[in-house]
């Protein structure tokens, strides 16, 4: 009898630590959902130090490099903030099946930048986002997260960042997300004016 | 790939003269404001690709 206790005592603590493993690697694996292509994203910019680190030889808790550009590497011709204030809205054309309306306004919250844009599509209804937007030279970033409960208790948690690339054609100015920017960076008949 | 517009993640700036349409809406511009031939046809990129510009 005593045997018998103490076997299922042994087995209760192993089932303890392997749940408490479990826990341990969904957190890490929820965290890493929302953090990594934030890092991915906001890094996409910058010529960071820490990226060519070779990651043998950098342990985790060691300070890191900034992600971010230094200033003396940022594009002289960044624009100011007030530039960068404005309506943009996306070409009438695709206005049958999805739409964006983005407003940066200046004297936001925290003294900078504030940004609300509004999206539809023939998909879903419209959406709201919000946020304070972070400039780096020419690039433009815009955060937003939300969050819900469904009816059956489960909460899940949304997170993005997008980056708009400004930019100069017929005079006028454009913003474009990162893949439309990296399809026409390389042509050849105009050039883009990083102001 | 190159010299090419994708609409569907371009964004383009309103001037203040022309920031709202008649219905008091904000007006959305051509992409062909961005062509440098705007008489050449336009395709759903959604569906074929980005055009060229």
């Amino acid at each position: 009898m005593i045997d018998q206790l103490g076997r299922e005592a042994s087995i209760n603590k192993r089932a303890d630590r392997h749940l408490i493993q479990v826990k341990k690697i969904t957190c890490l694996r929820n965290c890493a959902a929302y953090v990594l292509p934030i890092t991915i994203l906001a890094t996409g910019c910058a010529q960071s130090a820490h990226l060519t680190a070779d990651p043998a030889t950098t342990p985790l808790d060691a300070p890191r490099a900034t992600a971010a550009r230094t200033a003396t590497s940022r594009p002289t011709t960044a624009p100011s903030e007030s530039e960068w204030t404005g309506a943009y809205t996306s070409p009438s054309e695709i206005g049958g099946f999805a739409g964006d309306v983005l407003y940066i306004k200046g004297g936001g919250a925290t003294g900078g930048l504030d940004y609300r844009m509004t999206s539809w599509s023939d998909v879903g209804g419209a959406r709201h986002k919000f946020g304070t937007p972070f400039v780096d030279g020419v690039c433009i970033y815009l955060p937003w997260s939300d969050g819900y409960e469904t009816y059956e208790g489960k909460t899940f948690q949304r997170a993005e960042l997008v980056r708009y690339t400004r930019s100069m054609i017929n005079g006028r100015v454009v913003l474009m997300k990162m893949m439309p920017f990296a399809s026409t960076r390389w042509r050849t008949d105009f050039t883009i004016t990083e102001s | 790939m190159e010299n090419r517009l994708y609409d569907y993640g371009i964004l383009i700036k309103l001037t203040e003269d022309e920031m709202f349409d008649k219905s008091g809406h904000y007006a959305h511009d051509s992409i062909k404001v961005l062509y440098k031939d705007p008489s050449h046809e336009w395709k759903d990129p959604f569906v074929h690709g980005a055009n060229t510009r």
